[in-house]
This record gives C-alpha cells, sequence and structure tokens, in this order.
C-alpha cells in the first residue's frame, strides 16, 4: 500500500525532472547563442554562422592593436617633439652666441 | 504491565508522528526545489535569452564596426590575424610547456605582448591579486573576471555540464572557419613574435631595442604555440597570425627561426617605408583583372584551335573524323577521298595532327584492320594503290555493320559524326 507521502513526492520528483528538463533546454539554447549567432542568412558575403565569442576576440585584438599603436604614435611624437627642442635650444644658442660676436 | 503498554503506545505515536513529520519536511523541501528550479527555468527563458540575443546583435555590430580596422592593421603588418579555438589535446601539452616557461616569463616587464602570449601569466593575473597591476596594463577589463582555473583541474572527472557543453560545441563549431586543432598549418614562430612585435609595444624602449631585446625568444619559448588570447572554461583561444603572400622586397622566402636571429637588424632596414611603393606598382600590374584577360587572350589563342567556332566540342570531334581518315590515306589522296561523304570541309577543320596525338590514337591499327577485311571480303589484291583507296572509300559508306564489330569505337564515332555534315 502506497503512502500519500510517497505518491505525493514521486509527482513532485516528476515535476521537478520535467523542469529541470526545460532548464537545461533553456540553457543550452542560451550557450547556443552565445557561441553562435545567426549572421544574415541570406546575405551572399557572410558563410551564415559566425562565432560571437570569435568575434569578441576580433575585436578585443583590434583595441589591442589601437591602444598599441597608440603607444608607439605617443612614443614617435615624444622622440620629435625633444628632437625640435633640442634643435631650437641649439639654434637659439648659436643665434646668441653670433650675437655676442663683435662686429667686425 | 499498563505503564509498560502505555509508554511503549507513545513511544510509537511518537515514532509515526516523526515519521509523518519527515515526510512532510522531505515534501516541502521538494516543492522548494521544484519551484526553484521552475524560477530559474523562468529567468532564463524570459530575461537571460533576450539579453542574450541583444548582446548577440551588438557584438556583430561592434565587429561591423571594426572589422574595417582589422583589416587595416592586417594590410599593414602583413600578416592575417585569425582566432581559433585549440583542442583539449593540445590543452595537455601546453600545459607542460607552460609549467616550463614559467621561469622564462619570472622576468616579464610590464611588456604587453610577454604577459599577453604565456598562459601562466593569465593564471598568475587570476590567482593573485599583487599581478593587479599587470593586467590592468596588458589585459582588457573583461580578462580581470575571475576565469576558473582549468588547467589545475585537468584532470579531474568531467562534469555533465562539461559533456553537455562539448556536445553543444559539437554541433555548433562544425562550419565555424577558423582553423583549429594541432594540425593546422603553423606559422613560423618569427611571424608571431614579429607580430606581437609590432603589435605590442610600449614606450618606454624604442621600438628597435626592444625588438633586439626579445631575440632569442622567437627561438626557443616561442616555439610551438600562438599567443593565447582568452581561456574560457575548457577551451583555449589563440591568435593565428598567418602571413599573407608577401610581395615585399622582391618576393622574400619565408624566414625560419634560425635564420631570423642573423637577420634581424637587416630585416628591420629593409622594411622601411621606401621600399614600399615597388610593391603597389607590382599589385597593380598584377591585378586579377589583369590576369583573367591574359588568361581568356591565351585560351583564345591555343594554336591548332579555331578562334572562330565557339562549338568546340564538335570540332573536335571533325578533328578527330579527320585524324582517322589523314592516318589512311598517303600524300596522294586528295580531299574526294578523304571526305567519302562529299562534306566539304569547314574553315575549322584542321588537317594538320600533330604526331603525338597521332601514336596516341589507335586510328592507324584500325584503319588497317579495317582495310584488310575490306580487301579481303572484296577480293582485292594490294598492288594497285589508287583503285585500292578507291574501293575503300566506295566500301566503307556501306559496310557500317562489320565496323561495329570489328573497329574501335573512334573509327565508329567519326563515322557517325560525318552523317551531321
Amino acid at each position: 500500500m502506497e503512502s500519500p507521502h510517497e505518491q505525493q513526492q514521486s509527482l513532485l520528483l516528476s515535476r521537478i525532472i520535467t523542469n529541470i528538463e526545460k532548464l537545461n533546454e533553456a540553457v543550452m539554447i542560451m550557450n547556443k547563442n552565445l557561441q553562435v549567432q545567426l549572421v544574415d542568412r541570406y546575405s551572399s558575403h557572410t558563410n551564415g554562422q559566425q562565432e560571437v565569442n570569435i568575434q569578441n576576440m576580433n575585436v578585443e585584438l583590434v583595441a589591442q592593436m589601437f591602444k598599441n599603436y597608440q603607444s608607439n604614435v605617443l612614443f614617435h611624437l615624444e622622440g620629435n617633439l625633444q628632437s625640435i627642442q633640442r634643435l631650437t635650444t641649439n639654434k637659439l644658442t648659436k643665434q646668441a652666441t653670433e650675437n655676442l660676436k663683435d662686429p667686425i | 504491565m499498563s505503564h509498560q503498554i502505555r509508554g511503549s503506545q507513545q513511544r510509537s505515536l511518537t515514532l509515526t508522528e516523526e515519521l509523518e513529520r519527515l515526510e512532510q519536511s522531505i515534501t516541502l523541501t521538494l516543492q522548494e526545489i521544484d519551484h526553484n528550479f521552475s524560477r530559474a527555468h523562468r529567468i532564463v527563458t524570459s530575461s537571460i535569452l533576450p539579453i542574450v540575443e541583444q548582446y548577440a546583435n551588438h557584438s556583430r555590430d561592434v565587429w561591423e564596426g571594426s572589422k574595417f580596422w582589422k583589416q587595416f592593421f592586417e594590410a599593414s603588418a602583413n600578416v592575417s590575424l585569425s582566432g581559433y579555438e585549440e583542442q583539449q589535446s593540445v590543452q595537455d601539452e601546453q600545459e607542460q610547456t607552460a609549467t616550463e616557461e614559467s621561469a622564462a616569463t619570472t622576468h616579464t616587464t610590464l611588456e604587453t605582448s610577454e604577459s599577453y602570449e604565456t598562459p601562466n601569466a593569465q593564471h598568475i593575473s587570476t590567482d593573485s591579486i599583487q599581478d593587479l597591476d599587470l593586467s590592468n596594463l596588458t589585459i582588457s577589463p573583461s580578462h580581470s573576471t575571475p576565469r576558473p582555473l582549468k588547467q589545475k583541474q585537468g584532470g579531474e572527472e568531467p562534469l555533465p555540464y562539461r559533456s553537455l557543453q562539448q556536445d553543444v560545441d559539437d554541433t555548433t563549431n562544425v562550419n565555424v572557419t577558423y582553423a583549429s586543432g594541432a594540425g593546422d598549418p603553423r606559422t613560423p614562430s618569427k611571424q608571431t613574435s614579429s607580430l606581437l612585435d609590432d603589435v605590442a609595444m610600449t614606450p618606454e624602449q624604442s621600438p628597435e631595442v626592444q625588438r633586439r631585446e626579445r631575440l632569442p625568444q622567437p627561438g626557443t619559448t616561442q616555439k610551438r604555440s600562438d599567443p593565447l588570447l582568452h581561456s574560457v572554461l575548457d577551451k583555449k583561444y589563440r591568435v593565428q597570425a598567418t602571413p599573407l603572400a608577401s610581395h615585399r622586397v622582391g618576393g622574400r622566402p619565408a624566414r625560419t627561426p634560425g635564420t631570423v636571429q642573423g637577420k634581424k637588424t637587416s630585416d628591420a632596414t629593409l622594411e622601411s617605408s621606401p621600399l614600399a611603393p615597388p610593391e603597389l606598382h607590382a599589385e597593380v600590374f598584377d591585378s586579377p583583372m589583369r590576369r583573367e584577360i591574359t588568361q581568356n587572350l591565351k585560351q583564345q589563342r591555343t594554336p591548332g584551335v579555331s578562334v572562330l567556332t565557339p562549338a568546340k566540342e564538335r570540332h573536335t570531334q571533325a578533328q578527330r573524323t579527320m585524324d582517322v581518315w589523314d592516318s589512311d590515306d598517303d600524300d596522294d589522296m586528295d580531299e574526294a577521298t578523304g571526305m567519302p561523304y562529299g562534306a566539304s570541309p569547314p574553315k575549322t577543320m584542321q588537317f594538320h595532327v600533330p604526331q603525338s596525338r597521332l601514336l596516341k590514337t589507335p586510328a592507324r591499327a584500325a584503319s588497317k584492320q579495317i582495310v584488310d577485311n575490306i580487301l579481303a571480303s572484296a577480293g582485292v589484291g594490294r598492288e594497285e594503290d589508287n583503285s585500292e583507296d578507291f574501293d575503300i572509300d566506295l566500301d566503307l559508306s556501306y559496310d557500317d555493320n562489320d565496323m561495329d564489330q570489328t573497329s574501335p569505337s573512334v573509327v565508329r564515332k567519326a563515322a557517325v559524326e560525318d552523317e551531321t555534315f
């Protein structure tokens, strides 16, 4: 003879199982959405599918390259600025020394 | 005695009550579990999934926007960068090499590339707080989120979620165009390192000095793996730098790591901008349009094929018939005997057949056999050449049935095709 508690618990367990199945399905869909993005299936220039993660990696790569490009530019600009300053100071000192010379 | 019975009844009552209470608590717990799962499902479907879809759309837009700049940088560095997913088997080997590289990476400065290219650095950044400075300098903020320590748990039993995820990956990664796996063509390590040199230079030192400092690296530590970009759960995403078809400086051969070290400084001077304009000229003169045009011209001017007749197959068939009859006759045979059905040769018909083709076709043997058969059936000797040729042509016009049985298909085809003329 089956106790009412047992019956209720078995019902609850089956409910839990169905809920878990649904949740599993939803998480799988979410993973799929994260990993595969449907990119304009009807356009001719795309392959149809592309990974979002890879796309984001590429974006990150671009950002990294931009960052390094910026640092390079800064480096060279600073170098140029220093050389310009050096040239101007040299020029000024030269002019000053020429001005200090006695006129013949 | 009655006290004992009453006490035992009380005990049994309390036991049943206890059982009842336990059953009720179990039921309540199960209900709570069920409620939690249903709530989780509701949250995932109603709130997370739309957000994820939005995220995918936005990330696609971002990628569309930054695609140009990626191509721009790739073109400027003359490489093509591609992220790919590393396989599990490679990861295990990588784990070993990572432990070997640990000594080499301890001396890393605050340069971006070095912390970027070794997996150890990422582990350090996830493990310890004192490396936050390093991660701030080197890695984007998304990197600073704590990652599961995959490599340390690598040998453990596979979780069900992981196996599920593996299934999902297997289904979704079939059509992905990115290269993956150990069998992929690897670029020479110099290329990746030079790319990193170009990409990841910091202004603490001049680029040339940095290159010289990092000279011994490509041959030793960077030999087998591409720089690591991400490590998500049990996956590793790496960056692969493939050199483009180099039009540089008269088509320099691909450099091997051994030769690179000696040539380093001279290469740096060779890659300077003054030598760039000749590449552009070469590209202009070697455009695909021009290639197509020249190919078309070549196709049109193939010797032995007429330009005027577009029907190529018929032409070749006709040519084959002429091969047959040309091989059959001698110099003294005129056109009338060469073309037994009285068809005048069209403009495109070739009378000259290359010797190699004649040797390949069985026409000569077949024609000899036919001639012998006909002569045997007609009872004519082979002394008189002119009359013999005449007889052959006349007989061939109605001896097709015999030819079907005895001659090879080449001869039969020719006879059939001649009727179309």
